[in-house]
């Protein structure tokens, strides 16, 4: 296959052999044309294997229903392997975070942002550089919500993938995922030779 | 509302790790930088004076001075040594000629190390081993990993034989970042 890989999740049963599991046996499965969950109290993630992806990649997917405050979530990642990634999760209220994942343990990498979702709703991470030069971006069709400027040395390769999150009844659905290497879009790299001294808030 | 920088703990709280107090305070701006695996974190915080007199007070965090381009006064300097040593961060390298910028900046070398060798191993770097552990001392499964992560890197570490200590280690690896950008939210170190 080539890049930038896209599956719609069409159908129902298990997602194509084309992604692995992030996290433990987690599976996200398809219903009705949807990627939700196969349970609750975890995550259950996946990203793709049938390519093989630059370090400075994107993922996005589109969140189609089921958010609620701290107790359901969607989210992106990139530079995925087993137990590994940077993600982007979102409950769609004030609870909006980029966490790195290492061994499957999490690590909140910034503060709580606050920003709302809607069905429909394209929801893209950027991953730039390694070590010094690193970067994560996530936006909201095409607009930043948040950002992390610092250095970071965790993760110098891996693949685009889509988690999700939910407590209770298993009602989350996104779609429509993305990945490919690159931003995925023009005019969306980072200007890293501008950062100099110039605080960038999340 | 000021931009301050600190060294904390990190906790499990929520999904996972958090920077301590800073967590739980409610509007709060912040960004990390975790040292690897361990639990210790370099933050950024855009705080009110009463938020940093809260959290300066915390014995278990480390406030840097707002002036990061100031030179650690000798008054200080035994205080900043102790404060990263006793993090498992080199610290007696540093001098009265060196800027808390300087200091961060290493410090950040440290963690961009430390950062990679977990993305190798989940095993902490400082369970049951110390600054003062000697290269001979340190299990062969470690060795290797540290070997393993100074190579993703581009590290030189021919200059390691028995006696080299973890301390000298991260140090000299720090050296190696040389003139390569290094940034905390945004802000060049």
């Amino acid at each position: 296959m080539a890049l930038p890989a896209t599956y719609d999740f069409a159908g129902d049963g298990a997602l194509s052999a084309s992604w692995s599991i992030l996290f433990s046996s987690n599976s996200m499965v398809r219903v009705s044309g949807r990627a939700k969950t196969d349970g609750v109290n975890t995550d259950y993630g996946n990203f793709w294997n049938a390519d093989s992806f630059n370090a400075d990649q994107y993922s996005k997917h589109k969140y189609i229903s089921g958010l609620a405050s701290a107790t359901h979530y969607g989210s992106t990642l990139v530079r995925a392997s087993a137990n590994n990634c940077y993600i982007y999760e979102y409950d769609g209220a004030n609870d909006n975070r980029l966490y790195e994942v290492v061994s499957g343990g999490w690590t909140g990498l910034g503060s709580a942002e606050t920003e709302s979702f809607s069905s429909g709703d394209e929801i893209k991470l950027v991953v730039a550089g390694t070590g010094g030069t690193f970067s994560l971006k996530a936006y909201k069709n095409g607009t930043e919500i948040a950002s992390y400027t610092t250095s970071n040395s965790a993760h110098t390769s891996g693949a685009a993938g889509i988690c999700a999150y939910e407590v209770t009844t298993s009602d989350m659905q996104l779609d429509d995922w993305e990945g490919g290497n690159g931003t995925g879009a023009a005019g969306l790299l980072p200007v890293l030779g501008k950062r100099e001294n110039t605080l960038l808030r999340m | 509302m000021s931009i301050r920088f600190y060294l904390t703990p990190l906790i499990q709280a929520g999904k996972g790790r958090e920077p301590k107090y800073f967590y739980a305070m409610t509007g709060l701006w912040w960004q990390l930088m975790p040292m690897g695996a361990e639990s210790t974190a370099l933050i950024v915080a855009d705080v009110t004076p009463e938020q940093h007199a809260e959290l300066s007070g915390y014995s278990d965090v480390t406030s840097i001075p707002a002036d990061i381009d100031q030179t650690i006064s000798s008054g200080a300097l035994s205080e900043v040594r102790s404060a990263l040593e006793g993090l498992n961060i080199p610290g007696n390298w540093v001098t009265t000629s060196d800027t808390y910028r300087q200091v961060m900046r290493t410090v950040a070398q440290f963690f961009q190390f430390i950062q990679r060798l977990n993305g190798i191993t989940p095993t902490k770097l400082f369970t049951g081993r110390t600054l003062s552990t000697k290269w001979s001392d340190i299990p062969s499964g470690m060795r290797s990993n540290l070997q393993s992560a100074a190579e993703s890197m581009g590290m030189d570490y021919s200059f390691v034989i028995g006696t080299t200590t973890v301390r000298e280690i991260l140090h000299a690896f720090a050296d190696q970042w040389g003139d390569k950008p290094i940034y905390i939210a945004g802000v060049s170190l």
